[in-house]
């Protein structure tokens, strides 16, 4: 599928984060496994997307926190090294390490846009009120359209923007340093899980929690000796 | 619920089944102006359109209507649905005469904020949303099978969206058929059972992932597992100091980067 559909697949599934319907849909485990599968690599998108569900999971979207806008890098890092993956298709570390920086800093970037947006939804909401005052009740779901449409645009170009960028910087570099660097992220999945972990089991601090943590980690050593 | 929903409509009300249908689907774009001023009033307008045009006879009483829920209001998108149910059966009792004091109804939304917010984020946030997660996570971790592993996946969305729709259905249907009387339904106590059955599931998965991938790391050799490890104390004692969020994720890339130049 061409990238630019990806792109805008992307983005629908973004705005299932705040904006729209919120099913689940945008979680990286589920988003890049639907855009693996677009891709016609389900596995590879899973995979990716097991390994940065975890470091968001335990970022809660309390009020209007700012937050890392996880969703967003995700669907974008997926993007980049499903790219990158005909190109170097013996290079996985690579791959991850790639997407996962990618993904870092576009949710960083997105955690900025966001505020802008809802800095712009301000606009939104008085022109809504003007319209409203003048009696015309159908600017709500214009508005609301409107809104949507922006943001889609924006999250689509974004994700389209960074996957081009991102992929005509990292296709240049040389077979040999793809090698070694190859090599250098050969522990960063291990590194990715541990540290999801660590940040998830903030969620469970109680005395019950930490109990029922123990043995779900012996439950987890049988399952995986079984 | 079936119960709630034959009380609704037996009573002799304005609102129809399909506007409450409408009003549903509506409350599925709570959050879409979502904005630092009014938060999610304009969402909260949309959804009461339905609402607004039967209860009000013109289009200038409608756009009154309107105009009194543009101002800010604030709630988890889930349970707005509460209010939206019960702004609608009290907007409904004054068009009707049984309320007479119009500002009442203002003040009594302004009330159900504080109760909306705390509810939902204790709720779905900090249980259900990574409950739900990591059971996928758990699944797609333990089956090798790609069909198992997005059988998993589907899992995750039938988990978690179970207590969503149910919360935005009851919160709609309750609220229309209570009123004022909905308060007595927004306590942490009524959904305890709940909230402690997904934080259950969310600290069991976590172990099964963390036992299930560090067995397979420790199969391997040594490192894989050091790396596995460090990554955890490091992130459990960064997250105390807090630190923020970027750096303490990139601590642990860093350090397997540089264990990998070894």
């Amino acid at each position: 599928m061409h990238l630019f559909f990806l792109s805008l697949a992307g983005g629908l599934l973004v705005l299932d984060t705040t904006a729209v319907l919120q099913i689940l849909i945008s979680q990286p485990l589920v988003s890049c496994t639907i855009l693996g599968w677009m891709a016609n690599d389900t596995a590879f998108g899973l995979h990716f997307g097991l390994l940065m569900q975890l470091l968001w999971v335990s970022q809660l979207p309390v009020g209007a926190a700012r937050v890392a806008a996880g969703n967003l890098g995700s669907i974008t890092g997926v993007l980049i090294a499903l790219q990158l993956k005909p190109l170097f298709p013996e290079y996985q570390n690579f791959l991850i390490l790639a997407g996962l920086l990618s993904a870092l800093i576009i949710s960083y970037i997105g955690a900025h846009l966001n505020a802008a947006l809802n800095q712009f939804n301000v606009t939104i909401f008085n022109r809504i009120f003007n319209q409203i005052e003048k009696g015309k009740i159908s600017a709500i779901g214009r508005m609301t359209a409107a809104a949507l449409a922006v943001k889609l645009a924006l999250l689509t170009l974004l994700i389209y923007g960074f996957v081009i960028i991102g992929v005509y910087v990292l296709q240049f570099i040389k077979s040999g340093e793809l090698a070694s660097i190859n090599t250098y992220a050969r522990y960063i999945e291990m590194a990715v899980i541990g540290a999801g972990i660590g940040l998830t089991l903030n969620l469970y601090k109680s005395r019950k929690a930490a109990a029922v943590f123990i043995a779900g980690i012996i439950l987890g050593i049988l399952i995986f000796l079984i | 619920m079936k119960g709630v929903f034959r009380n609704i409509m037996n009573k002799t009300k304005k609102i129809r089944k399909r506007d409450l249908a409408s009003i549903y689907l509506r409350s599925f774009f709570m959050q879409a102006v979502w904005n630092f001023k009014s938060l999610l009033a304009a969402g909260f307008c949309y959804a009461l359109i339905p609402a607004a045009k039967r209860l009000t006879s013109s289009e200038d009483g409608t756009c009154a209507f309107l105009k009194k829920h543009l101002c800010f209001f604030n709630a988890h998108p889930y349970f707005a649905s509460y209010a939206v149910g019960a702004i609608i059966r009290l907007e409904e009792d004054l068009q009707a005469g049984i309320i007479k004091d119009e500002a009442q109804i203002g003040r009594f939304k302004n009330a159900m904020i504080g109760a909306l917010g705390a509810l939902g984020d204790q709720l779905f946030w900090a249980a259900v949303k990574p409950g739900a997660i990591l059971l996928g996570l758990a699944g797609a971790a333990i089956f090798q099978d790609l069909e198992l592993q997005i059988f998993s996946i589907l899992a995750v969305l039938l988990v978690y969206n179970i207590p969503h729709l149910y919360i935005r259905t009851a919160g709609l249907l309750n609220g229309y058929a209570e009123g004022y009387a909905i308060v007595k339904h927004l306590k942490i106590e009524k959904f305890e059972k709940v909230k402690n059955l997904y934080l259950f599931i969310g600290a069991v998965m976590l172990g099964i992932f963390s036992g299930y991938t560090g067995s397979l790391y420790l199969s391997q050799e040594n490192m894989p597992i050091f790396v596995f490890g460090l990554s955890i104390i490091i992130m459990l004692l960064i997250r105390r100091l807090k630190i923020n969020w970027y750096l303490s994720v990139s601590i642990p890339i860093c350090l397997a980067l540089v264990l990998g130049l070894l």
